[in-house]
Protein backbone atom coordinates (compact mmCIF):
# COMPACT_ATOMS: atom_id res chain seq x y z
CA UNK A 1 0.00 0.00 0.00
CA UNK A 2 2.78 2.43 0.94
CA UNK A 3 4.51 1.64 -2.33
CA UNK A 4 1.29 2.21 -4.23
CA UNK A 5 0.70 5.60 -2.61
CA UNK A 6 4.31 6.61 -3.15
CA UNK A 7 4.07 5.71 -6.82
CA UNK A 8 0.86 7.64 -7.34
CA UNK A 9 2.24 10.66 -5.47
CA UNK A 10 5.40 10.62 -7.59
CA UNK A 11 3.22 10.55 -10.69
CA UNK A 12 1.15 13.45 -9.41
CA UNK A 13 4.24 15.52 -8.63
CA UNK A 14 5.55 14.85 -12.14
CA UNK A 15 2.24 15.94 -13.65
CA UNK A 16 2.19 19.13 -11.59
CA UNK A 17 5.70 20.00 -12.79
CA UNK A 18 4.82 19.20 -16.38
CA UNK A 19 1.58 21.18 -16.38
CA UNK A 20 3.01 24.27 -14.70
CA UNK A 21 6.06 24.13 -16.95
CA UNK A 22 3.90 23.88 -20.07
CA UNK A 23 1.82 26.84 -18.95
CA UNK A 24 4.85 28.93 -17.97
CA UNK A 25 6.67 28.13 -21.22
CA UNK A 26 3.60 28.70 -23.36
CA UNK A 27 2.99 32.08 -21.85
CA UNK A 28 6.54 33.17 -22.67
CA UNK A 29 6.63 31.42 -26.03
CA UNK A 30 5.87 34.31 -28.34
CA UNK A 31 8.66 36.43 -27.01
CA UNK A 32 8.36 39.43 -24.78
CA UNK A 33 5.13 39.85 -22.79
CA UNK A 34 6.26 43.40 -22.06
CA UNK A 35 5.91 44.34 -25.75
CA UNK A 36 2.50 42.67 -25.94
CA UNK A 37 1.44 44.48 -22.84
CA UNK A 38 2.63 47.79 -24.15
CA UNK A 39 0.77 47.32 -27.42
CA UNK A 40 -1.97 49.85 -27.82
CA UNK A 41 -0.44 52.12 -25.21
CA UNK A 42 0.73 54.53 -27.89
CA UNK A 43 4.40 55.38 -28.05
CA UNK A 44 6.48 53.11 -25.89
CA UNK A 45 10.08 53.79 -25.10
CA UNK A 46 12.73 51.21 -24.35
CA UNK A 47 12.69 52.53 -20.78
CA UNK A 48 8.99 51.75 -20.44
CA UNK A 49 9.63 48.20 -21.59
CA UNK A 50 12.51 47.83 -19.17
CA UNK A 51 10.30 49.08 -16.36
CA UNK A 52 7.57 46.60 -17.24
CA UNK A 53 10.09 43.75 -17.38
CA UNK A 54 11.53 44.81 -14.06
CA UNK A 55 8.10 45.00 -12.47
CA UNK A 56 7.13 41.57 -13.79
CA UNK A 57 10.44 40.01 -13.02
CA UNK A 58 10.81 39.16 -16.71
CA UNK A 59 14.43 40.25 -16.74
CA UNK A 60 15.43 37.29 -14.59
CA UNK A 61 16.28 33.87 -16.06
CA UNK A 62 13.30 31.68 -16.98
CA UNK A 63 14.04 28.98 -14.43
CA UNK A 64 14.25 31.54 -11.62
CA UNK A 65 10.86 32.89 -12.67
CA UNK A 66 9.45 29.40 -12.90
CA UNK A 67 10.58 28.36 -9.45
CA UNK A 68 9.46 31.68 -8.07
CA UNK A 69 6.02 30.88 -9.47
CA UNK A 70 6.05 27.36 -8.01
CA UNK A 71 7.04 28.79 -4.64
CA UNK A 72 4.17 31.24 -4.98
CA UNK A 73 1.74 28.38 -5.58
CA UNK A 74 2.79 26.80 -2.31
CA UNK A 75 3.00 29.96 -0.20
CA UNK A 76 -0.06 31.59 -1.73
CA UNK A 77 1.80 34.66 -2.96
CA UNK A 78 1.02 34.64 -6.67
CA UNK A 79 2.48 38.00 -7.58
CA UNK A 80 0.75 41.04 -9.00
CA UNK A 81 -1.52 41.24 -12.01
CA UNK A 82 -0.67 43.61 -14.83
CA UNK A 83 -3.33 46.01 -13.65
CA UNK A 84 -1.92 46.10 -10.17
CA UNK A 85 -3.98 43.69 -8.06
CA UNK A 86 -2.46 40.87 -6.03
CA UNK A 87 -3.28 37.72 -8.02
CA UNK A 88 -3.98 35.75 -4.85
CA UNK A 89 -6.71 38.24 -3.98
CA UNK A 90 -8.38 37.78 -7.39
CA UNK A 91 -8.14 34.01 -7.04
CA UNK A 92 -9.49 34.10 -3.49
CA UNK A 93 -12.58 35.82 -4.79
CA UNK A 94 -13.08 33.68 -7.90
CA UNK A 95 -12.20 30.20 -6.67
CA UNK A 96 -15.01 29.83 -4.08
CA UNK A 97 -17.55 30.90 -6.73
CA UNK A 98 -16.33 28.22 -9.13
CA UNK A 99 -16.18 25.55 -6.42
CA UNK A 100 -19.67 26.43 -5.21
CA UNK A 101 -21.04 26.08 -8.73
CA UNK A 102 -19.14 22.80 -9.20
CA UNK A 103 -20.43 21.39 -5.90
CA UNK A 104 -24.06 22.33 -6.52
CA UNK A 105 -23.94 20.97 -10.08
CA UNK A 106 -22.39 17.72 -8.90
CA UNK A 107 -24.92 17.28 -6.07
CA UNK A 108 -27.77 18.04 -8.48
CA UNK A 109 -26.44 15.48 -10.92
CA UNK A 110 -25.87 12.76 -8.29
CA UNK A 111 -29.34 13.24 -6.82
CA UNK A 112 -30.96 12.99 -10.26
CA UNK A 113 -28.82 10.33 -11.87
CA UNK A 114 -28.81 7.71 -9.09
CA UNK A 115 -32.57 7.03 -9.09
CA UNK A 116 -32.73 7.29 -12.88
CA UNK A 117 -29.74 4.98 -13.35
CA UNK A 118 -31.19 2.44 -10.92
CA UNK A 119 -34.53 2.60 -12.69
CA UNK A 120 -32.84 2.04 -16.04
CA UNK A 121 -30.85 -0.90 -14.69
CA UNK A 122 -33.83 -2.65 -13.12
CA UNK A 123 -35.95 -2.10 -16.24
CA UNK A 124 -33.13 -3.12 -18.58
CA UNK A 125 -34.39 -3.29 -22.17
CA UNK A 126 -37.92 -2.22 -21.32
CA UNK A 127 -39.42 1.20 -21.97
CA UNK A 128 -38.16 3.14 -18.89
CA UNK A 129 -34.63 2.06 -19.80
CA UNK A 130 -35.10 3.10 -23.42
CA UNK A 131 -36.56 6.50 -22.50
CA UNK A 132 -33.75 7.21 -20.04
CA UNK A 133 -31.21 6.08 -22.63
CA UNK A 134 -32.61 8.41 -25.29
CA UNK A 135 -32.65 11.38 -22.92
CA UNK A 136 -29.11 10.62 -21.81
CA UNK A 137 -27.95 10.50 -25.44
CA UNK A 138 -29.64 13.83 -26.17
CA UNK A 139 -28.02 15.29 -23.05
CA UNK A 140 -24.60 14.08 -24.19
CA UNK A 141 -25.17 15.89 -27.49
CA UNK A 142 -26.21 19.22 -25.98
CA UNK A 143 -23.74 22.10 -26.16
CA UNK A 144 -23.66 23.17 -22.48
CA UNK A 145 -23.46 26.88 -23.28
CA UNK A 146 -26.49 26.63 -25.57
CA UNK A 147 -28.52 24.80 -22.93
CA UNK A 148 -27.67 27.68 -20.59
CA UNK A 149 -28.72 30.22 -23.22
CA UNK A 150 -32.03 28.42 -23.71
CA UNK A 151 -32.63 28.45 -19.94
CA UNK A 152 -32.06 32.21 -19.97
CA UNK A 153 -34.48 32.56 -22.87
CA UNK A 154 -37.14 30.45 -21.14
CA UNK A 155 -36.88 31.33 -17.45
CA UNK A 156 -35.41 34.82 -17.45
CA UNK A 157 -36.69 36.45 -20.64
CA UNK A 158 -39.98 34.71 -21.42
CA UNK A 159 -41.24 33.73 -17.96
CA UNK A 160 -39.26 36.30 -16.01
CA UNK A 161 -38.83 33.96 -13.04
CA UNK A 162 -35.09 34.13 -12.56
CA UNK A 163 -32.34 36.68 -13.09
CA UNK A 164 -30.65 36.19 -16.48
CA UNK A 165 -27.11 36.46 -15.16
CA UNK A 166 -24.90 37.71 -12.39
CA UNK A 167 -23.99 36.35 -9.00
CA UNK A 168 -25.95 37.02 -5.85
CA UNK A 169 -28.63 35.23 -3.83
CA UNK A 170 -29.62 31.60 -4.27
CA UNK A 171 -31.79 32.37 -7.32
CA UNK A 172 -28.74 33.21 -9.40
CA UNK A 173 -27.11 29.81 -9.00
CA UNK A 174 -30.18 27.84 -10.10
CA UNK A 175 -29.75 28.15 -13.86
CA UNK A 176 -25.96 27.71 -14.10
CA UNK A 177 -26.05 24.74 -11.71
CA UNK A 178 -29.01 23.15 -13.49
CA UNK A 179 -27.25 23.57 -16.84
CA UNK A 180 -24.04 21.92 -15.69
CA UNK A 181 -25.93 19.39 -13.56
CA UNK A 182 -28.08 18.22 -16.46
CA UNK A 183 -25.08 17.86 -18.77
CA UNK A 184 -23.30 15.80 -16.09
CA UNK A 185 -26.42 13.74 -15.48
CA UNK A 186 -26.43 12.56 -19.08
CA UNK A 187 -23.08 10.85 -18.46
CA UNK A 188 -23.74 9.82 -14.88
CA UNK A 189 -27.00 8.01 -15.61
CA UNK A 190 -25.08 5.70 -17.93
CA UNK A 191 -22.39 5.11 -15.31
CA UNK A 192 -24.91 4.37 -12.55
CA UNK A 193 -26.84 2.04 -14.85
CA UNK A 194 -23.67 0.14 -15.79
CA UNK A 195 -22.44 -0.17 -12.21
CA UNK A 196 -25.89 -1.25 -11.00
CA UNK A 197 -26.30 -3.88 -13.70
CA UNK A 198 -23.03 -5.45 -12.63
CA UNK A 199 -23.90 -5.39 -8.93
CA UNK A 200 -27.42 -6.73 -9.39
CA UNK A 201 -25.96 -9.94 -10.80
CA UNK A 202 -24.09 -10.75 -7.61
CA UNK A 203 -25.22 -13.55 -5.38
CA UNK A 204 -25.70 -11.47 -2.27
CA UNK A 205 -28.41 -9.51 -4.09
CA UNK A 206 -30.15 -12.79 -4.84
CA UNK A 207 -29.85 -13.72 -1.17
CA UNK A 208 -31.27 -10.35 -0.09
CA UNK A 209 -34.20 -10.82 -2.42
CA UNK A 210 -34.71 -14.41 -1.30
CA UNK A 211 -34.85 -13.22 2.31
CA UNK A 212 -37.90 -11.23 1.23
CA UNK A 213 -36.42 -7.76 1.68
CA UNK A 214 -38.37 -5.07 -0.10
CA UNK A 215 -37.06 -4.12 -3.51
CA UNK A 216 -36.19 -0.58 -2.37
CA UNK A 217 -34.08 -1.89 0.49
CA UNK A 218 -32.30 -4.28 -1.87
CA UNK A 219 -31.61 -1.56 -4.44
CA UNK A 220 -30.85 1.48 -2.33
CA UNK A 221 -29.30 -0.15 0.71
CA UNK A 222 -27.53 -3.26 -0.48
CA UNK A 223 -26.80 -2.72 -4.15
CA UNK A 224 -26.12 1.01 -4.08
CA UNK A 225 -23.74 0.71 -1.15
CA UNK A 226 -21.66 -1.73 -3.10
CA UNK A 227 -21.60 0.37 -6.27
CA UNK A 228 -20.64 3.42 -4.27
CA UNK A 229 -16.91 2.80 -4.64
CA UNK A 230 -17.14 2.60 -8.42
CA UNK A 231 -19.42 5.61 -8.61
CA UNK A 232 -17.26 7.81 -6.39
CA UNK A 233 -14.31 6.97 -8.62
CA UNK A 234 -16.24 7.90 -11.74
CA UNK A 235 -17.50 11.13 -10.25
CA UNK A 236 -13.99 11.98 -9.05
CA UNK A 237 -12.47 11.41 -12.46
CA UNK A 238 -15.08 13.76 -13.93
CA UNK A 239 -13.71 16.65 -11.92
CA UNK A 240 -11.51 17.87 -14.78
CA UNK A 241 -14.35 17.81 -17.27
CA UNK A 242 -16.64 19.46 -14.73
CA UNK A 243 -14.25 22.38 -14.26
CA UNK A 244 -13.77 22.68 -18.02
CA UNK A 245 -17.53 22.87 -18.49
CA UNK A 246 -18.00 25.37 -15.70
CA UNK A 247 -15.40 27.68 -17.20
CA UNK A 248 -17.67 27.97 -20.26
CA UNK A 249 -20.93 28.15 -18.31
CA UNK A 250 -19.57 30.99 -16.19
CA UNK A 251 -19.29 33.01 -19.37
CA UNK A 252 -22.96 32.45 -20.23
CA UNK A 253 -24.23 33.53 -16.83
CA UNK A 254 -21.57 36.12 -16.07
CA UNK A 255 -20.62 34.08 -13.00
CA UNK A 256 -17.55 35.67 -11.40
CA UNK A 257 -15.44 32.54 -11.06
CA UNK A 258 -12.13 31.21 -12.36
CA UNK A 259 -13.42 30.92 -15.94
CA UNK A 260 -14.46 34.55 -16.13
CA UNK A 261 -11.14 35.49 -14.53
CA UNK A 262 -9.28 33.45 -17.15
CA UNK A 263 -11.17 34.87 -20.14
CA UNK A 264 -10.75 38.42 -18.87
CA UNK A 265 -7.04 37.69 -18.42
CA UNK A 266 -6.84 36.42 -22.01
CA UNK A 267 -8.57 39.53 -23.33
CA UNK A 268 -6.26 41.83 -21.38
CA UNK A 269 -3.19 39.64 -21.92
CA UNK A 270 -2.89 39.57 -18.17
CA UNK A 271 -0.43 36.68 -18.04
CA UNK A 272 0.25 36.45 -14.29
CA UNK A 273 -3.48 35.95 -13.68
CA UNK A 274 -3.89 33.45 -16.51
CA UNK A 275 -0.88 31.46 -15.38
CA UNK A 276 -2.17 31.31 -11.81
CA UNK A 277 -5.72 30.33 -12.83
CA UNK A 278 -4.62 27.50 -15.11
CA UNK A 279 -2.03 26.23 -12.63
CA UNK A 280 -4.45 26.24 -9.70
CA UNK A 281 -7.26 24.50 -11.60
CA UNK A 282 -4.86 21.84 -12.91
CA UNK A 283 -3.40 21.39 -9.47
CA UNK A 284 -6.84 20.77 -8.03
CA UNK A 285 -7.63 18.24 -10.72
CA UNK A 286 -4.37 16.37 -10.08
CA UNK A 287 -5.11 16.37 -6.36
CA UNK A 288 -8.66 15.07 -6.76
CA UNK A 289 -7.51 12.35 -9.15
CA UNK A 290 -4.75 11.37 -6.72
CA UNK A 291 -7.15 11.18 -3.78
CA UNK A 292 -9.63 9.12 -5.79
CA UNK A 293 -6.83 6.76 -6.83
CA UNK A 294 -5.58 6.31 -3.29
CA UNK A 295 -9.08 5.90 -1.87
CA UNK A 296 -9.81 3.32 -4.51
CA UNK A 297 -6.57 1.51 -3.70
CA UNK A 298 -7.60 1.34 -0.05
CA UNK A 299 -11.06 0.04 -0.84
CA UNK A 300 -10.16 -2.39 -3.58
CA UNK A 301 -6.89 -4.30 -3.08
CA UNK A 302 -6.91 -5.52 -6.69
CA UNK A 303 -6.03 -2.01 -7.93
CA UNK A 304 -2.87 -1.89 -5.84
CA UNK A 305 -1.50 -4.99 -7.49
CA UNK A 306 -1.81 -3.49 -10.96
CA UNK B 1 -12.68 -9.30 -31.71
CA UNK B 2 -13.17 -11.22 -34.94
CA UNK B 3 -16.12 -13.16 -33.53
CA UNK B 4 -17.84 -9.98 -32.36
CA UNK B 5 -17.85 -8.82 -35.96
CA UNK B 6 -20.11 -11.49 -37.28
CA UNK B 7 -22.39 -12.13 -34.32
CA UNK B 8 -24.23 -8.93 -33.51
CA UNK B 9 -24.14 -6.59 -36.46
CA UNK B 10 -27.69 -5.48 -37.09
CA UNK B 11 -29.21 -2.24 -38.25
CA UNK B 12 -31.09 -0.77 -35.31
CA UNK B 13 -33.29 2.37 -35.20
CA UNK B 14 -30.37 4.30 -33.73
CA UNK B 15 -28.35 3.45 -36.82
CA UNK B 16 -31.05 4.74 -39.17
CA UNK B 17 -31.69 7.96 -37.23
CA UNK B 18 -27.96 8.60 -36.81
CA UNK B 19 -27.17 7.88 -40.46
CA UNK B 20 -30.02 10.06 -41.77
CA UNK B 21 -28.92 12.96 -39.55
CA UNK B 22 -25.22 12.73 -40.35
CA UNK B 23 -25.59 12.06 -44.09
CA UNK B 24 -28.39 14.60 -44.49
CA UNK B 25 -26.54 17.38 -42.67
CA UNK B 26 -23.26 16.64 -44.46
CA UNK B 27 -24.92 16.73 -47.89
CA UNK B 28 -26.80 19.94 -47.08
CA UNK B 29 -23.61 21.60 -45.84
CA UNK B 30 -21.57 20.53 -48.89
CA UNK B 31 -24.26 21.60 -51.38
CA UNK B 32 -24.70 24.99 -49.72
CA UNK B 33 -20.96 25.61 -49.48
CA UNK B 34 -20.50 24.78 -53.16
CA UNK B 35 -23.48 26.50 -54.74
CA UNK B 36 -25.24 28.87 -52.33
CA UNK B 37 -22.43 30.42 -50.25
CA UNK B 38 -23.52 33.85 -51.55
CA UNK B 39 -27.00 33.72 -50.08
CA UNK B 40 -25.63 32.68 -46.68
CA UNK B 41 -23.44 35.76 -46.38
CA UNK B 42 -25.52 38.35 -48.28
CA UNK B 43 -26.27 41.35 -46.09
CA UNK B 44 -29.66 43.00 -46.50
CA UNK B 45 -30.13 45.75 -43.94
CA UNK B 46 -33.68 46.38 -45.19
CA UNK B 47 -34.70 42.98 -43.82
CA UNK B 48 -33.02 43.05 -40.39
CA UNK B 49 -34.23 40.65 -37.67
CA UNK B 50 -37.14 39.25 -39.63
CA UNK B 51 -38.96 36.67 -37.39
CA UNK B 52 -39.08 33.07 -38.59
CA UNK B 53 -42.08 31.48 -40.34
CA UNK B 54 -43.33 34.84 -41.61
CA UNK B 55 -41.61 35.20 -44.97
CA UNK B 56 -41.14 32.23 -47.28
CA UNK B 57 -37.99 33.69 -48.77
CA UNK B 58 -36.48 33.50 -45.25
CA UNK B 59 -38.23 30.60 -43.50
CA UNK B 60 -36.11 30.84 -40.32
CA UNK B 61 -35.96 34.64 -40.35
CA UNK B 62 -32.96 36.92 -40.70
CA UNK B 63 -30.16 38.03 -38.36
CA UNK B 64 -29.17 41.55 -37.22
CA UNK B 65 -27.54 42.20 -40.61
CA UNK B 66 -30.50 40.87 -42.58
CA UNK B 67 -28.73 37.63 -43.53
CA UNK B 68 -30.89 34.55 -44.03
CA UNK B 69 -30.68 32.40 -40.86
CA UNK B 70 -31.48 29.07 -42.56
CA UNK B 71 -28.82 29.43 -45.25
CA UNK B 72 -26.32 30.75 -42.76
CA UNK B 73 -26.90 27.88 -40.32
CA UNK B 74 -26.36 25.30 -43.06
CA UNK B 75 -23.34 27.11 -44.46
CA UNK B 76 -21.79 27.49 -40.98
CA UNK B 77 -21.88 23.71 -40.55
CA UNK B 78 -18.82 23.68 -42.79
CA UNK B 79 -16.61 24.83 -39.92
CA UNK B 80 -17.95 22.25 -37.46
CA UNK B 81 -17.56 19.38 -39.92
CA UNK B 82 -14.06 20.47 -40.97
CA UNK B 83 -12.89 20.84 -37.37
CA UNK B 84 -14.56 17.61 -36.24
CA UNK B 85 -13.20 15.38 -38.98
CA UNK B 86 -9.78 17.01 -39.51
CA UNK B 87 -8.92 17.01 -35.81
CA UNK B 88 -9.89 13.37 -35.35
CA UNK B 89 -8.04 12.32 -38.53
CA UNK B 90 -4.88 13.96 -37.21
CA UNK B 91 -5.29 12.49 -33.73
CA UNK B 92 -5.91 8.99 -35.15
CA UNK B 93 -2.77 9.01 -37.32
CA UNK B 94 -0.48 10.20 -34.53
CA UNK B 95 -2.22 8.21 -31.80
CA UNK B 96 -2.27 4.91 -33.68
CA UNK B 97 1.42 5.09 -34.62
CA UNK B 98 2.49 5.94 -31.08
CA UNK B 99 0.07 3.43 -29.59
CA UNK B 100 1.40 0.61 -31.78
CA UNK B 101 5.02 1.39 -30.99
CA UNK B 102 4.35 1.97 -27.32
CA UNK B 103 2.34 -1.24 -26.84
CA UNK B 104 4.59 -3.46 -28.94
CA UNK B 105 8.07 -2.27 -27.98
CA UNK B 106 7.25 -0.73 -24.58
CA UNK B 107 10.41 1.08 -23.43
CA UNK B 108 10.93 4.80 -23.69
CA UNK B 109 8.04 5.49 -26.09
CA UNK B 110 5.68 3.73 -23.75
CA UNK B 111 6.85 5.78 -20.82
CA UNK B 112 6.47 8.97 -22.85
CA UNK B 113 2.94 8.09 -23.95
CA UNK B 114 1.76 7.14 -20.49
CA UNK B 115 3.22 10.22 -18.81
CA UNK B 116 1.73 12.41 -21.53
CA UNK B 117 -1.59 10.74 -20.82
CA UNK B 118 -1.28 11.70 -17.14
CA UNK B 119 -0.63 15.31 -18.06
CA UNK B 120 -3.47 15.36 -20.53
CA UNK B 121 -5.87 14.06 -17.88
CA UNK B 122 -4.90 16.88 -15.55
CA UNK B 123 -5.18 19.67 -18.11
CA UNK B 124 -8.69 19.88 -19.53
CA UNK B 125 -8.85 20.87 -23.17
CA UNK B 126 -10.68 24.12 -22.49
CA UNK B 127 -7.92 25.34 -20.17
CA UNK B 128 -5.23 24.31 -22.63
CA UNK B 129 -7.08 26.13 -25.39
CA UNK B 130 -7.45 29.32 -23.35
CA UNK B 131 -3.73 29.35 -22.59
CA UNK B 132 -2.63 28.83 -26.17
CA UNK B 133 -5.17 31.15 -27.73
CA UNK B 134 -3.94 33.89 -25.42
CA UNK B 135 -0.57 33.46 -27.07
CA UNK B 136 -0.97 32.30 -30.64
CA UNK B 137 -4.46 33.64 -31.25
CA UNK B 138 -7.63 31.79 -32.17
CA UNK B 139 -8.16 30.50 -35.70
CA UNK B 140 -9.57 27.53 -37.53
CA UNK B 141 -6.11 26.02 -37.96
CA UNK B 142 -5.07 26.59 -34.35
CA UNK B 143 -8.30 25.06 -33.05
CA UNK B 144 -7.67 21.91 -35.10
CA UNK B 145 -4.04 21.71 -33.96
CA UNK B 146 -5.03 22.12 -30.32
CA UNK B 147 -7.62 19.37 -30.59
CA UNK B 148 -5.07 17.03 -32.17
CA UNK B 149 -2.45 17.82 -29.52
CA UNK B 150 -4.88 17.17 -26.70
CA UNK B 151 -6.52 14.04 -28.13
CA UNK B 152 -3.97 11.90 -29.92
CA UNK B 153 -3.07 10.36 -26.60
CA UNK B 154 -6.59 8.93 -26.21
CA UNK B 155 -6.05 6.92 -29.37
CA UNK B 156 -2.53 6.02 -28.31
CA UNK B 157 -3.83 4.64 -25.01
CA UNK B 158 -6.62 2.69 -26.69
CA UNK B 159 -4.27 1.13 -29.25
CA UNK B 160 -1.57 0.50 -26.66
CA UNK B 161 -3.98 -1.38 -24.44
CA UNK B 162 -5.22 -3.54 -27.30
CA UNK B 163 -1.68 -4.25 -28.54
CA UNK B 164 -0.54 -5.27 -25.06
CA UNK B 165 -3.01 -8.13 -25.06
CA UNK B 166 -2.77 -8.96 -28.77
CA UNK B 167 1.01 -9.32 -28.76
CA UNK B 168 0.72 -12.36 -26.51
CA UNK B 169 -1.71 -14.10 -28.87
CA UNK B 170 -0.62 -17.03 -31.02
CA UNK B 171 -0.87 -15.35 -34.40
CA UNK B 172 1.52 -12.60 -33.36
CA UNK B 173 3.83 -14.98 -31.50
CA UNK B 174 4.06 -17.24 -34.54
CA UNK B 175 4.57 -14.33 -36.93
CA UNK B 176 7.47 -13.28 -34.76
CA UNK B 177 8.79 -16.83 -34.52
CA UNK B 178 8.99 -17.23 -38.29
CA UNK B 179 10.91 -13.98 -38.52
CA UNK B 180 8.34 -11.49 -39.79
CA UNK B 181 9.77 -8.00 -39.42
CA UNK B 182 8.36 -5.69 -36.76
CA UNK B 183 6.87 -3.06 -39.11
CA UNK B 184 5.00 -5.83 -40.95
CA UNK B 185 3.68 -7.25 -37.68
CA UNK B 186 2.59 -3.80 -36.53
CA UNK B 187 0.85 -2.65 -39.68
CA UNK B 188 -0.25 -5.88 -41.37
CA UNK B 189 -1.10 -8.08 -38.40
CA UNK B 190 -1.90 -5.82 -35.45
CA UNK B 191 -3.45 -2.80 -37.14
CA UNK B 192 -6.38 -4.60 -38.83
CA UNK B 193 -7.44 -5.92 -35.41
CA UNK B 194 -7.67 -2.40 -34.03
CA UNK B 195 -9.87 -0.88 -36.71
CA UNK B 196 -13.14 -1.50 -34.82
CA UNK B 197 -12.34 0.23 -31.52
CA UNK B 198 -10.51 3.07 -33.29
CA UNK B 199 -13.54 3.78 -35.50
CA UNK B 200 -15.84 3.80 -32.48
CA UNK B 201 -13.66 6.23 -30.55
CA UNK B 202 -13.22 8.36 -33.69
CA UNK B 203 -16.96 8.74 -34.23
CA UNK B 204 -17.56 9.73 -30.62
CA UNK B 205 -14.61 12.14 -30.74
CA UNK B 206 -15.86 13.87 -33.90
CA UNK B 207 -19.08 14.52 -31.98
CA UNK B 208 -17.20 15.72 -28.92
CA UNK B 209 -14.85 17.95 -30.92
CA UNK B 210 -17.76 19.65 -32.66
CA UNK B 211 -19.09 20.50 -29.18
CA UNK B 212 -15.68 21.71 -28.01
CA UNK B 213 -15.07 23.86 -31.08
CA UNK B 214 -18.47 25.54 -30.77
CA UNK B 215 -17.85 26.21 -27.05
CA UNK B 216 -14.47 27.76 -27.76
CA UNK B 217 -15.78 29.88 -30.61
CA UNK B 218 -18.72 30.94 -28.44
CA UNK B 219 -16.45 32.29 -25.71
CA UNK B 220 -14.18 33.92 -28.27
CA UNK B 221 -11.11 31.67 -28.15
CA UNK B 222 -11.91 29.44 -31.14
CA UNK B 223 -12.61 30.14 -34.79
CA UNK B 224 -12.55 33.75 -36.00
CA UNK B 225 -15.97 35.37 -35.51
CA UNK B 226 -15.96 36.82 -39.04
CA UNK B 227 -16.26 33.28 -40.45
CA UNK B 228 -19.82 31.88 -40.15
CA UNK B 229 -19.78 29.07 -37.57
CA UNK B 230 -22.38 27.73 -35.16
CA UNK B 231 -20.52 28.84 -32.05
CA UNK B 232 -19.92 32.24 -33.63
CA UNK B 233 -23.59 32.68 -34.59
CA UNK B 234 -24.61 31.83 -31.02
CA UNK B 235 -22.12 34.36 -29.68
CA UNK B 236 -23.60 37.05 -31.97
CA UNK B 237 -27.12 36.02 -31.04
CA UNK B 238 -26.56 36.59 -27.33
CA UNK B 239 -26.84 40.34 -27.73
CA UNK B 240 -30.23 39.93 -29.36
CA UNK B 241 -31.64 37.25 -27.05
CA UNK B 242 -34.30 39.63 -25.71
CA UNK B 243 -35.60 40.75 -29.09
CA UNK B 244 -34.70 37.99 -31.56
CA UNK B 245 -34.69 34.51 -30.04
CA UNK B 246 -34.40 32.75 -33.39
CA UNK B 247 -30.83 33.95 -33.95
CA UNK B 248 -29.81 31.98 -30.84
CA UNK B 249 -32.08 28.98 -31.26
CA UNK B 250 -31.45 27.56 -34.73
CA UNK B 251 -27.62 27.29 -34.69
CA UNK B 252 -27.95 25.43 -31.38
CA UNK B 253 -30.44 22.98 -32.86
CA UNK B 254 -28.00 22.41 -35.72
CA UNK B 255 -25.19 21.53 -33.29
CA UNK B 256 -27.51 19.29 -31.27
CA UNK B 257 -28.74 17.33 -34.31
CA UNK B 258 -25.25 16.89 -35.78
CA UNK B 259 -23.71 15.73 -32.52
CA UNK B 260 -26.71 13.53 -31.73
CA UNK B 261 -26.43 11.85 -35.13
CA UNK B 262 -22.74 11.13 -34.57
CA UNK B 263 -23.35 9.87 -31.02
CA UNK B 264 -26.11 7.55 -32.26
CA UNK B 265 -23.79 6.14 -34.93
CA UNK B 266 -20.96 5.86 -32.40
CA UNK B 267 -23.16 3.97 -29.94
CA UNK B 268 -24.41 1.68 -32.66
CA UNK B 269 -20.88 1.01 -33.88
CA UNK B 270 -19.69 0.26 -30.37
CA UNK B 271 -22.50 -2.18 -29.75
CA UNK B 272 -21.88 -3.98 -33.00
CA UNK B 273 -18.06 -3.88 -33.22
CA UNK B 274 -16.98 -3.81 -29.62
CA UNK B 275 -19.58 -5.36 -27.31
CA UNK B 276 -17.27 -5.11 -24.30
CA UNK B 277 -17.34 -1.32 -24.51
CA UNK B 278 -13.58 -1.13 -24.30
CA UNK B 279 -13.31 1.75 -26.77
CA UNK B 280 -15.04 4.20 -24.50
CA UNK B 281 -13.05 3.53 -21.36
Amino acid sequence: MVQFIAKRCAQAVFVVFAVTLIVALAIRMTGDPAIMLAQGAGSVTEEDLARIREALGLNRPFLTQYFEFLKGLVTGDLGTSFDGYPVSQLVNRALPATLLLAAVSLIFSVVVSIPLGIKAATAKGRWPDQVIRIFSLIGLSFPNFWLGTMFVLAFAITLNWLPASGMGGPSTILMPAATMGLILTATNVRLVRGAMLETLQSQYIMVARAKGLSENVVLYKHALKNCAITLVTYFGLQFGGLLGGIVIIERVFNWQGMGTLAFDAVAARNYPVLQAVIAILSLMIVLVNLLVDIAYGFLDPRIRAE
Amino acid sequence: MADAHSSSRTFTPEFYVGAVLVVGITLAVITTSLFFAGSATKINLGLRLLPPFTNWAHPLGTDPLGRDVLMRVIYAGRISLIVGFASVAGAVVIGVVFGLISGYFRGITDMFVMRFADVQLALPFILLAITFVAIIGGSLRNTIILLIVSQWVQFARLVRGAVLSLREREFIQSARAIGVSSPVILFRHLLPNLVGPVIVLSTLNVANNILLESSLTFVGVGVDLTIPSWGGMLAEGRTYLQSAWWVSVFPGIAILLTVLGLNLLGDWLRDSLDPTGRATQ
